[in-house]
């Protein structure tokens, strides 16, 4: 089910209403359980049997490790847990990856394997993630168990953040949770805010925007180079603006409930650097992979070699996170010499602050600014060849092609790309509205009516979706 | 007491909250009016049907930007006024809402003409959703108006299948050997007030025009993608039923309707066209029309297909789409207006010869 439905809208007045009327924590609990299942089930109810078999699975494994005292029987506990849930993501997210890349490797000796047809569970890399992160913290003692099996199940299948994050830890929601629903007006009118700001995000630039990428990244041979250059960097606004939009619409139906998500973009492309940048960008991936990954490789305190080798690695797995395509892998891999190439640069010259001055640290932002959004080109290709003709039309190897600077392309990278050095520039904060006053009350109620006016007729899914 | 300063301060922040919301609404009335849509209010004239009144203004910046000026009997501002009447009837190809009022075709053929010494007043009655049926309705009132020498009908492919639509003001009903013209009366006057009720405020017409045009992915279609098929926004082609035989009948009606004057057909040529991201450069349908047309005795026929494909092979160029929409889709942008209007200027030129 999609935030931006007629579904979503009625499955979630209903929620509230029912939430109103009941005010037993734990019938609470049950018809937010309910209306997950119901919320994911919408999608295709055969999946929701795979969401209990992990759900119920990591529960009394997270239970048996917590009971353990012998840290060889908890260990193996953890690994049983984690090669179940990496085998679950990678029967139905890579089966067939590896199955075309065999196939690559030994089509000159005459082998060819048959691909399944495998459909891919929306949110399975989000829910497979919270679940390991789970089990991980039980094992180290940095979360405890959940109080009981519904808790852990509403942790796990929270609709708002069930199909593309925010991913959380089980130390973020379940104090939460345990303190129970908390309606408030305030809650109501901020959740209503940050809702209202993602479906603007969403489906007036997000969706403004993507007409262009679609349209070049579908034949780009047709394009001129500056056509094909505004599509490029037009597809780093779309993305930002429709996963963003994603999360605040996410933390919005969350606040209303009364609460918290992570937070998971914080203005990422104000950032000097590479490192400043996956600080800002997918946060809650992003600690993920440092926290369960990065540092369980040993993180910086193996030598310099070997903290090089763990970025690499880290950031190859964080590209083959987001899809089975080596145009991911080369992504994630680009992004990891990016970051190697910053350390080994900041180890020599020992300076890891953000300049504070204004020109340069302009063009430090719009030089990280340019290098994403050129990286950017093998995440949104869909093959090897788009992203080779795409090259081409940007090294200037061919030109030619019909002109086009679609107006809200153009409109909206200038305003993010300078709005973002002007927030940056003047330490420009965003709080949302707390009080309730006939002004604030009709602005948003306003804006409701601008997205009623200036959304794009061509909706498109949520990128995230697919991952 | 208590209770009656709270319902008093409810009712003080309903109020302020009412006048701060049509503040709020006003401005965007304002912006949407100014940049994005104003639609004219229409009156009914007999013998013309529903048009927008006079000195009234369209707005258009959801497809390109214009503003379009009309004067009596909706005939569309053009540079010039003197000369040989030449009325030239359209739906919103003609009537160039996408572009400003001397850049639509009418007028750059017009304006050609008078720098050619051709003293020709050409008179734009082009009107968005008009169809055949609509030309041949208004035949009697064009010529006691305005008594033409030369009347420009300007159609496309669309117009020989649209022309059957029952729920139109009017359509044709096939004969044996002909096609009648069906008026549907009721039609012309009672919408009218509904309508331009909806039209007086921007801000309603531009989301029902939104709800109206939102494009979809189809839940099957999000499936495809995450299994990996890429592409999300390839779009469905329409089969439109398009019948060779009709086409002579329709225009054997049209010529009858105008029989004492000259009469132009003004084919808009559909290619170049971009379907399913590649440019297509012919049309058979199209060519299948052209080929009719060309078998009908005593008939003008203007198709500057090659100029189109030239603009694109040669200048990279296609005279479809804007700045706001996609290149080579949609209604003609200023180069195709001014490769219509030259070819029609060469036209005109040859005729008075």
């Amino acid at each position: 089910m999609n935030f931006v439905s007629v579904e979503f809208f009625l499955l979630f007045i209903t929620v509230l209403i029912l939430l109103a009327l009941w005010r037993n924590p734990i019938v609470r609990k049950i018809i937010i359980l309910c209306a997950s299942c119901v919320f994911y089930a919408y999608w295709d109810w055969r999946f929701l049997s795979l969401l209990i078999i992990v759900t119920l699975m990591d529960y009394y494994i997270s239970v048996k490790i917590h009971s353990l005292n012998d840290q060889r029987l908890k260990r193996n506990w953890l690994i049983v847990s984690i090669v179940i849930n990496l085998t679950i993501l990678g029967y139905f997210k890579y089966f067939n990856f590896f199955i075309d890349t065999f196939n690559v490797l030994l089509k000159s000796q005459g082998w060819m394997l048959h691909e399944f047809n495998i459909i891919l569970p929306v949110g399975i890399s989000f829910y497979i993630f919270e679940t390991i992160s789970y089990v991980m913290d039980v094992y180290k003692g940095n979360a405890q168990p959940a109080n009981s099996l519904l808790d852990y199940a509403v942790f796990v299948t929270f609709f708002p953040r069930l199909v593309a994050g925010p991913i959380m830890r089980a130390s973020q929601f379940l104090p939460q949770l345990y303190r129970g629903l908390q309606f408030s007006r305030e809650n109501f009118f901020i959740g209503a805010q940050l809702f209202v700001q993602g479906l603007i995000k969403k489906i007036v630039v997000a969706d403004s925007v993507a007409f262009l990428v679609d349209s070049v990244y579908g034949n780009p041979a047709l394009f001129s180079s500056s056509t094909v250059y505004l599509a490029v960097f037009s597809y780093s606004i779309q993305i930002y603006f429709d996963f963003s939009g994603y999360s605040d619409m996410a933390c919005g139906v969350a606040k209303i409930l009364g609460f918290d998500l992570a937070v998971n973009f914080n203005f990422p492309y104000i950032s000097q650097s590479i490192t400043e940048l996956w600080r800002r960008w997918h946060i809650s991936l992003s600690s993920w992979l440092r926290d369960y990954l990065y540092f369980s490789l040993g993180g910086n305190r193996t030598g310099r070699l070997r903290t090089y080798v763990n970025l690499m690695v880290t950031m190859l797995l964080g590209g083959l996170w987001h899809g089975a395509s080596w145009n991911f892998v080369l992504w994630g891999g680009l992004h990891g010499a990016y970051l190697v190439f910053e350390r080994f640069f900041r180890n020599r010259t020992q300076s890891s602050q953000p300049s504070i001055n204004a020109p340069y640290s302009w063009f430090k932002s719009l030089f990280v600014f340019f290098i994403v959004s050129i990286t950017w080109i093998f995440f949104r290709s869909p093959s090897f060849y788009v992203t080779k003709v795409v090259f081409y039309k940007i090294l200037f190897v061919d030109p030619s092609g019909v002109s086009w600077l679609y107006f809200p392309a153009v409109l909206s990278s200038i305003v993010v790309v300078f709005g973002g050095l002007l927030i940056n520039t003047f330490k420009i904060s965003f709080e949302k509205i707390t009080t309730i006053s006939p002004f604030s009350v009709a602005f948003l109620f306003s804006e409701y009516v601008f997205v009623l006016l200036f959304f794009s007729t061509n909706i498109s899914p949520f990128i995230y979706f697919q991952f | 007491m208590v209770k009656y300063f709270q319902k008093h301060n409810s009712y003080l922040f309903f109020i302020k909250f009412s006048a701060w919301l049509l503040f709020f609404l006003f401005v965007l009335e304002v912006f949407t009016r100014s940049f994005i849509m104003e639609t004219p209010s229409e009156h009914f004239i007999p013998g013309l049907g529903n048009i927008a009144v006079d000195n009234s203004v369209t707005v258009n910046g959801i497809e390109g930007f214009g503003v379009t000026h009309f004067l009596a009997n909706g005939e569309i501002i053009t540079p010039y006024q003197s000369g040989v009447p030449v009325v030239v009837l359209g739906d919103s190809f003609t009537e160039g809402g996408q572009v400003s009022d001397n850049k639509k075709y009418v007028s750059v053929a017009e304006t050609i003409l008078h720098d050619r010494g051709v003293s020709m007043d050409l008179l734009n009655l082009g009107y968005s959703g008009r169809s055949l049926p609509d030309y041949v309705y208004i035949a009697p009132y064009i010529k006691k108006t305005y008594s033409p020498a030369i009347v420009v009908v300007q159609l496309n492919l669309a117009d020989f299948v649209e022309s059957f639509d029952k729920t139109k003001e009017n359509y044709f009903v096939r004969n044996e050997m002909s096609v009648e013209l069906m008026h549907n009366e009721a039609f012309s006057t009672n919408q009218l007030v509904l309508r331009n009720i909806v039209r007086a405020i921007s801000i309603g017409s531009l989301v029902r025009y939104k709800f109206k045009s939102i494009n979809l992915i189809p839940e099957q279609q999000l499936r495809l993608l995450a299994a990996g098929s890429p592409n999300p926004g390839d779009s469905v082609p329409v089969k439109r039923a398009f019948d060779p035989n009709d086409v002579e009948k329709q225009i054997n009606t049209l010529k009858d309707a105008y029989s004492d004057v000259e009469l132009v057909i003004l084919i808009i040529p559909g290619v170049p066209i971009i379907h399913d991201n590649t440019p297509l450069l012919e049309d058979e349908k199209e060519n299948s029309l052209i080929e009719i047309l060309d078998q009908i005795p005593g008939l003008h026929i203007l198709y500057p297909r090659n100029s189109f494909i030239e603009l694109y092979t040669e200048h990279e160029t296609f005279p479809r789409g804007f700045y706001n929409t996609l290149p080579g889709v949609g209604h003609l942008n200023s180069d195709g207006h001014f490769v219509i209007g030259a070819a029609l200027a060469d036209y005109l030129e040859g005729i008075e010869k």
